[in-house]
């Protein structure tokens, strides 16, 4: 008996860093997480961000949404304190926004690897926590490595096109099932889960779905 | 920190065709979502 959770992501999303810590949290008390697999698949926020177009992610959300700076900071302010109830460190204040088209393909790489966890979680922390610019080269190189991704394999894709078509192919499929934002899960194939739920709403649907199962 | 357990090593693909109108969870609509690259 298994449970399958499909997740849509970007890896530039504060959301989804929460939602992902409080799957964790979901999973790490639930009774048969052994039988639990999680595959993350390519969401872009914003697939028109020109590739190589750089701007901090506060002056980015400011032009957006027409609003202040000083209103931009306080919007973030929430949602870093947020994060830091799940233990997640963010930086908002020198996150840069970029087009993650670049960084996906890696992680289809990762995945391929059986390392898209880890990717997802590497670059989500890169760009959220630690600030890097997840469309730089040798940044996403570098990330890939980290978790294991063989550095020959990483620099192909990162300076080629590969896995142009699986990136494409899960945004495809997120439009298809209606999926507007993110972080979004699916599990079964059968239930969807929009946003960044508490532990306990997971849970609760983990149970729900393993008892049907 | 809790580890989420090991995915399949190799991506499967989803055939959209194959999948039933998804029953959306009780409550889901209400969580923060990151949408049209806004995230507030």
């Amino acid at each position: 008996m298994s449970i399958r959770i499909d997740v849509w992501s970007d890896v530039v999303c504060p959301w989804c860093y929460i939602g992902k810590r409080r799957l964790e949290t979901a999973l790490d008390r639930f009774e048969h997480a052994d039988e639990v697999t999680v595959t993350w698949h390519s969401f872009q926020l914003d697939p028109t961000i020109p590739a190589g177009h750089r701007e901090p992610v506060q002056e980015m959300l400011a032009k957006k949404i027409g609003a202040p700076a000083s209103q931009v900071r306080a919007m973030t302010h929430q949602v870093t304190q947020l994060a830091e109830a799940e233990g997640l460190s963010y930086d908002l204040g020198n996150a840069i926004s970029v087009n993650t088209r670049d960084a996906h393909r890696v992680a289809h790489l990762a995945g391929q690897h059986g390392l898209g966890t880890e990717m997802h979680e590497a670059l989500l922390k890169a760009h959220l926590s630690d600030a890097a610019v997840v469309d730089d080269p040798d940044t996403l190189i570098r990330l890939a490595t980290e978790v294991g991704v063989p550095a020959d394999e990483a620099g192909d894709v990162v300076r080629g096109t590969k896995y142009s078509a699986e990136v494409d192919a899960d945004i495809s499929t997120a439009r298809k099932i209606g999926v507007s934002g993110v972080p979004f899960f699916m599990l079964n194939e059968k239930y969807g889960i929009s946003g960044a739920q508490p532990a306990e709403s997971f849970l609760g649907a983990l149970r729900k779905v393993h008892a049907e199962s | 920190m809790p580890e989420i357990p090991a995915e399949q090593p190799v991506d499967e693909e989803i055939t959209v065709e194959e999948l039933p109108q998804l029953i959306t969870l009780e409550g889901s609509e209400d969580a923060p979502v990151c949408e049209n690259g806004v995230c507030l």
